[in-house]
């Protein structure tokens, strides 16, 4: 139960907060907040269950002979795993995009931005809600334990929320821009890059403190590339500056040379 | 003579001045009610950031009231508590009345109704606040230095009261 808390606690928590960040990109649009949101949630468990899971369990184990434990796996087998959940999730979460009334409306570069934010936050949430009922059944003392105990859940999912909504906002950028398939592999390796932490202590070869190091290092290069996209994005955006003038003062002397 | 001028009433402003502390105090007095035998280096982490940030929104809910437009002979000066910002009139540009742009990435006190130092704004860049109000209706005083961003509560004396100055 202390997971389904902490998932709604992160959907509560959010879900106000991206929408103030998407309402600057999508205008008055605001509909397509709740609508974008809605369609990506089950796009999470839809990628887990029927895309990684048989690509790992009948393709990938069969073939190399492994087993499912990530710390039986070889050095060299990391990579390979490492790429699997970006390169497939990056996909899934722009699906809702093939509807080409959605697809048509990527024309406005700063719009694109706020439905790729919006599609990538639904992922974000469907991934808590996914993740708390998978730890549900694989920790129950935790699930039944004090609450606090889960802050780190609680911490990290918001985080990834937030994370997953920029991977899929700098794809629907590209797509916009014409180069979604740059983007795409972009996206896929931020996403790559921030899991390196977290794939190395799963094998056991690394520890949890020291997992958090190349996952600051990494989601600090993400937001740096975020930041200057955004500004990007906003020189060509149209923005609509309704001001009224109460004061010019006529030939200003600057007291510049 | 100096004169000087109030803010807008802002209900927002003392919602969220008051909240904020209330719940930093609420959360370490709510996990010790909620959770018998915490431990000490849980109980540590809640409450010294907690603690930290109690002080600082208390602080800016105590110097909420004393936030001010002052015109004296030379310059227009802006106050909050210890704060002050001080625009020669010989440089001030322009002044606008407009909506700023929400950024996520800004700096300074930015609350709802409340909105104090330099903040970054998505349409304008740099803003130097002293305001009630955070995005809508602000005053934007052009200088060539930077912008600054206030909301009088009596916008027309105000004004009166500053073009007979600049002139």
């Amino acid at each position: 139960m202390n997971f389904y808390v902490h998932a709604v606690l992160v959907t509560l928590l959010a879900t106000p907060l991206l929408w103030v960040i998407v309402k600057g990109w999508v205008k008055n649009q605001y509909a397509i907040f709740f609508l974008y949101t809605f369609l990506t949630i089950a796009l999470c468990p839809f990628v887990n269950l029927l895309i990684k899971k048989p690509i790992f369990t009948s393709l990938l184990f069969p073939a190399f002979a492994l087993e499912a434990d990530p710390k039986t796996w070889p050095f060299w087998f990391l990579p390979i795993a490492l790429l699997v959940a970006p390169a497939t999730e990056e996909a899934v979460k722009i699906l809702p995009l093939v509807l080409p009334t959605l697809r048509r409306k990527l024309v406005e570069v700063g719009y694109a931005y706020g439905v790729g934010l919006t599609l990538g936050f639904g992922f974000g949430i469907g991934e808590a809600w996914y993740l708390a009922w998978g730890f549900s059944q694989k920790m129950p003392d935790l699930a039944s334990g004090p609450l606090y105990e889960l802050t780190g859940f609680l911490g990290e999912r918001f985080l990834v929320v937030f994370v997953h909504a920029y991977f899929t906002a700098i794809v629907a950028h590209g797509i916009s821009q014409q180069h979604g398939l740059r983007s795409y592999a972009l996206a896929a390796c931020f996403h790559a890059l921030i899991n390196v932490g977290a794939m190395l202590y799963q094998s056991g070869l690394i520890s949890a403190t020291l997992a958090s190091v190349p996952l600051s290092i990494s989601l600090l290069i993400l937001f740096i590339y975020v930041f200057q996209l955004e500004r990007r994005i906003r020189v060509q955006s149209p923005v609509d500056v309704k001001e009224t003038v109460l004061f010019k003062r006529e030939n200003h002397n600057t007291g510049r040379r | 003579m100096t004169i000087d001028f109030k803010p807008a009433f802002s209900s927002l402003g003392w919602l969220f001045s008051i909240l904020i502390p209330s719940v930093m105090i609420g959360i370490p007095v709510l996990l010790l009610s909620l959770e018998e035998n915490v431990p000490l280096a849980l109980l540590l982490t809640v409450i010294i950031p907690t603690g930290i940030f109690s002080i600082i929104s208390l602080f800016f809910l105590a110097i909420y009231p004393t936030m001010k437009y002052t015109l004296d002979e030379q310059h227009l000066v802006l106050r909050c508590g210890p704060f002050r910002s001080v625009i020669p009139y010989n440089e001030i540009k322009e002044i606008v009345k407009t909506n700023l742009r929400y950024h996520p990435t800004s700096s300074g006190w930015k609350l709802p109704g409340y909105a104090l130092f330099k903040i970054y704004y998505a349409d304008r860049g740099w803003v130097r606040m002293c305001a009630a109000r955070t995005l809508k209706d602000v005053m934007l005083i052009i200088t060539d230095r930077q912008l600054y961003g206030i909301t009088p509560a009596n916008e027309v004396e105000f004004l009166a009261a500053l073009r007979e100055r600049i002139r």
